[in-house]
């Protein structure tokens, strides 16, 4: 159902996601956003092209763990979101909440510049 | 200023063109722009664009580069009633001039409705009438385009709305989907907390859940991001007083039941939703503020309460889980109980199957009595006592199945005390329907049944045999103080007899030959041999077979003779003995005084089953068992034996007892005349030799016993301690010790005689004085071993720690005291038994001397 592959790049946490993020599967990437979100400068890129459909639980993942993030100076990011997935971000009002990138290349060069273009 | 235009009339592809820009504007500001534009360059004019206020499409601002502000003189304009009609239907209208003056309102409309008001200021009042048909024209075609960007605006609205409504239904049908298959509340709290927090964007989120055994206590089931303070574990919160509806939303400004308000503030958090399932308050969803910071929406809220609602089944449903795996976890619980109950019963059942099989089995009688004296239960020894099933027994008063006299007089006391709880024990004899009369040996214990009843249990044990054994124990202890009376007495009447056959031979030799006294003389002598022969044979008899357990070689014919002399001596005249034997000695190997007591007890029976009439016939023979006669017996071995045979003519032996006659305590004999041992010992004694016991009789013929006993080989013969020698004379020198002063001197006066030279003593200490005074002057030393203070074996050790090359002899008149063996083992060289002939003395003295 959802796939969750952990890799750090430098200081960046990036998460790769394979699946659907929904009621059922959203718990366990809430775990792992909460653990993440303890360091002192979370810094958390999440690729999601392989991602087809984000709940509101899924987004509920997120906006459990963006506060606390975002407190520490870090970022919750995404990369290749799919364009069925930016419209739930959408229809949430949440789509220009958080940085989404092209590629995974942009979204690591995004925190190379660190906090300078926090929202 | 604004340029001239280059036409009155513009030409028709510049209003195309114009047309076709206006329809494709997505904003109203670009709407305007480009009229603006179109109007200046066309008339020269400069306009200004008013619209409706949302709500009120008569209401018209004419908004200006900034928000808020206003290309025209006030901020809204609202046309009377007249002006309005007007413009309905499309006039070109001066605006009031006492709000803007020289201006003209021109309507954009479509239909009869008013989009927009286009105002154009004409300081002159030429101009406008001039282009009026141009400027009504452009109105027109801005009214068509005009609509379109409205309609086309209202339709994008339109599909936002229908896909956030399509998003939001495929979010409650995924949430339901995923809840519904879910069934445990932790894992359900989390899913809707996660969904609602995602939908709402609102951070931080709590779930609590009614506690199913508590009362009006709430616990935190789920949460989402992190709240300033750490929420509480517990809620308290009663909703008495609190009648339902509840807004299915409350947040701080709602109208709401204060309680509520004041929950969600003390939970410092924006948004509340009670979880309310038919009239059970069952839970609370906490919500802090958007993600954005901006107001809840009240459709989002309603949707959220939706959502929330659909959790309530699925947490209903894991309840009801829970409660099952309870019920479940406690039915295996108190299964396993059972199961343990069911096993335990099972092996205490199994216990009592076993004890109930020893009582069954016991071969004494067990019974169960009640206190009405009838039998409970009883085992088959006691049914069979009473030659009966033990189920007929069963609820048999006792007196009924005994007689009446011996139960009252025996049972009754008994029983009633052993149930009143008394541990009782006593004997009595008792006949029994099958057993007869019996020695019974009665145990009784209280017992309390399972009816708490008391109740005793009766243990008969037939100690008939035991008591015949304590009997025959009784008797033999009678014999063994016999014997040792008699022991006692012999060596007195030994002494006796010694004095007067010494004196008697003294006597004799004296004598002139050819004397009549002579011959009395020697009768007496012979007379006096017999005596102490007699006394020998009671000494044998008497002495336990513990004190001759060493085999010695015997002569059979010797042994069986002395047997035959102390037996003639007790049977009547009216029997004869016939005893039969050849030349030969028939040696064997074997104990004296047992072999002696078995040809005493064959005898003894031939003569009761002859009633002490008529002939035994005794034969000593011997023979040789070869391969089939060995066959007859397992005992026996091949080659040479001695056979004794002792026939009677007596009643005989019954056939069904012939297997019984070697058992101890088998008398066919009345009580007190036999005591069933002699047979039983004889065979003992013949099995100890190795030999073989047989028997034939024919029942009114008599019965012949034969014994067989292993023959030795003639050299180690019988010793000769018969044989005489002739008397030697001496003249060594003799010490001689005896209390007795009679034999003492008797014993001098024979060794006098015979050239010896005698020194006597009559006590032991003096002796040993009189010894050490000068130990070499004695060559020999004859010392009586029964004498006061010291024992004649106790003063030959003292004598032969002084001279251990002493010749010692020692003398008793009862053999018991000492053993050769014991005396070997002293030194004593030898031993003479009184009462002693004179030539036996002087052989004696000689051996010892030589």
């Amino acid at each position: 159902m959802l796939e969750i592959r952990r890799q750090k790049i430098k200081d960046v946490e990036v998460i790769h996601l394979q699946g659907v993020l929904n009621a059922d599967t959203s718990p366990t990437l809430e775990n792992l956003l909460q653990e993440l979100s303890q360091a002192s400068l979370p810094m958390i890129l999440l690729c999601v092209e392989n991602i087809d459909y984000i709940s509101s639980a899924g987004m509920g993942c997120f906006i459990g763990a963006i506060g606390n993030i975002r407190k520490k100076q870090g970022d919750l990011r995404f990369c290749g979101m799919q364009p069925q997935v930016r419209r739930i971000f959408t229809l949430l009002d949440m789509d220009d909440f958080f940085f989404h990138f092209d590629s995974m290349e942009k979204g690591l060069a995004s925190f190379a510049l660190k906090n300078e273009d926090g929202p | 200023m604004t340029p001239p235009p280059a036409a009155m009339s513009p030409p028709d592809d510049a209003v195309v063109t114009f047309v076709k820009n206006l329809g494709q504007t997505d904003s109203l500001e670009d709407f305007q722009n480009l009229l603006r534009f179109f109007f200046q360059k066309h008339t020269g004019m400069a306009i200004r664009l008013g619209f409706p206020q949302p709500d009120f499409p008569h209401v018209f601002h004419f908004p200006g580069p900034d928000p808020g502000q206003s290309t025209a003189p006030f901020s809204e304009f609202h046309p009377e009633p007249p002006l309005l009609e007007s413009l309905l239907v499309g006039a070109l209208v001066p605006a009031p001039p006492e709000l803007w003056p020289a201006t003209h309102l021109i309507p954009i409309g479509f239909g009869k409705t008013l989009l927009a008001l286009l105002a154009c200021t004409d300081t002159t009042g030429q101009e406008i009438s001039d282009k009026k048909v141009f400027i009504q024209r452009v109105a027109a075609l801005a009214g068509l385009a005009l609509n379109h960007l409205h309609t086309q605006k209202d339709l994008e609205k339109r599909k936002a709305a229908l896909e956030r409504k399509v998003f939001e239904l495929a979010l409650l049908e995924e949430t339901t989907a995923s809840l519904i298959a879910d069934l445990e509340a932790p894992s359900i709290g989390k899913k809707i907390l996660l969904s609602l927090a995602g939908y709402l964007t609102a951070n931080p989120g709590l779930l609590y859940l009614k506690d199913p055994s508590q009362e009006n206590v709430f616990i935190r089931m789920a949460e989402n991001g992190i709240p300033d303070n750490a929420p509480p574990r517990t809620l308290f919160f009663s909703t008495r007083e609190l009648p339902f509806p509840w807004p299915a939303h409350i947040q701080k400004h709602t109208s709401a039941p204060q309680a509520l308000i004041s929950l969600l503030c003390r939970m410092n958090m924006e948004v509340l939703f009670p979880m309310i399932d038919g009239d059970q308050l069952t839970g609370f969803a906490f919500f802090g503020k958007k993600a954005r910071g901006d107001a809840f929406q009240d459709a989002e809220l309603r949707l959220g309460a939706a959502m929330l609602r659909q959790a309530l089944a699925p947490l209903r449903n894991a309840a009801l889980f829970s409660d099952l795996k309870e019920n479940h976890a406690a039915l295996m619980t108190s299964l396993g109980r059972l199961r343990e109950e069911i096993a335990e019963r099972q092996r205490t059942e199994e216990k009592l199957l076993e004890y109930q099989g020893v009582v069954a089995a016991s071969q004494d009688p067990v019974a169960l009595i009640d206190k009405d004296l009838c039998f409970v239960m009883v085992n088959r020894a006691c049914a069979d006592a009473f030659d009966t099933q033990p189920e007929k027994l069963a609820g048999k008063n006792i007196a009924l199945v005994t007689d009446p006299e011996l139960f009252k007089r025996k049972l009754q006391n008994p029983l009633e005390r052993c149930l009143a709880g008394e541990t009782v024990r006593f004997r009595f004899a008792w006949s029994f329907p099958k057993w007869g009369l019996r020695h019974i040996d009665v145990a009784g214990y209280p017992y309390q049944g399972r009816n708490l009843k008391p109740q005793a249990i009766f243990i008969l044990r037939d100690i008939t045999q035991m008591k015949e054994l304590e009997n025959r124990l009784l008797q033999s202890q009678k014999m063994e103080a016999i014997g040792t009376l008699a022991g006692g007495i012999a060596h007195d009447f030994n002494n006796i007899l010694s004095g007067i056959l010494g004196y008697t031979e003294l006597a004799l030799s004296r004598l002139q030959k050819g004397c009549e006294a002579s011959a009395f003389m020697e009768k007496a002598i012979a007379a006096c041999t017999r005596a102490s022969d007699l006394v020998r044979q009671i000494l044998s008899f008497s002495r336990g077979d513990s004190n001759n357990q060493d085999m010695r070689p015997l002569c059979m014919v010797e042994i069986t003779e002395d047997a035959l002399k102390l037996l003639r001596a007790s049977l009547p005249p009216s029997l004869e003995i016939q005893f039969d034997h050849g030349p030969s000695p028939l040696p064997i190997l074997g104990n004296p005084t047992q072999i002696h007591q078995v040809v005493m007890n064959l005898c003894t029976n031939a003569a009761y089953a002859m009633d002490n009439q008529g002939t035994i016939h005794i034969r000593l023979r011997p023979v040789h068992v070869d391969a089939a006669f060995a066959s007859s017996d397992p005992s026996f071995r091949m080659g040479s034996y001695v056979e004794l045979q002792v026939r009677d003519s007596g009643t005989g032996i019954p056939g069904e007892y012939l297997s019984r006659i070697f058992d101890p305590f088998f008398t066919t004999k009345p009580q007190g005349k036999g005591t069933g041992m002699g047979l039983s010992i004889s065979h003992g004694i013949v099995g100890r030799h190795g030999g073989v016991i047989q028997v034939d009789s024919t029942p009114g013929k008599g019965s012949a016993f034969r014994i067989y006993l292993p023959m030795t080989s003639a050299s180690t013969g019988a010793a000769p301690e018969q044989i005489i020698h002739a008397c030697i004379r001496g003249t060594e020198r003799i010490l001689i010790v005896d209390d007795e002063t009679e034999l003492l001197n008797l014993a001098a006066e024979i060794l006098s005689e015979l050239g010896y030279a005698v020194t006597t003593a009559s006590k032991a200490d003096k002796a040993l004085t009189l010894f050490m005074e000068r130990p070499q002057d004695f060559d020999l030393a004859i010392l009586d071993q029964v004498m006061p203070r010291m024992t004649g074996a106790t003063l030959a050790q003292h004598l032969l720690a002084i001279r251990p090359d002493l010749p010692i002899l020692l003398c008793s008149g009862f053999s018991e005291a000492v053993s050769p063996p014991i005396l070997e083992s002293m030194g004593i060289r030898s031993y003479l038994m009184k009462p002693f002939t004179r030539s036996q003395l002087a052989g004696a003295v000689r051996r010892l001397l030589d």
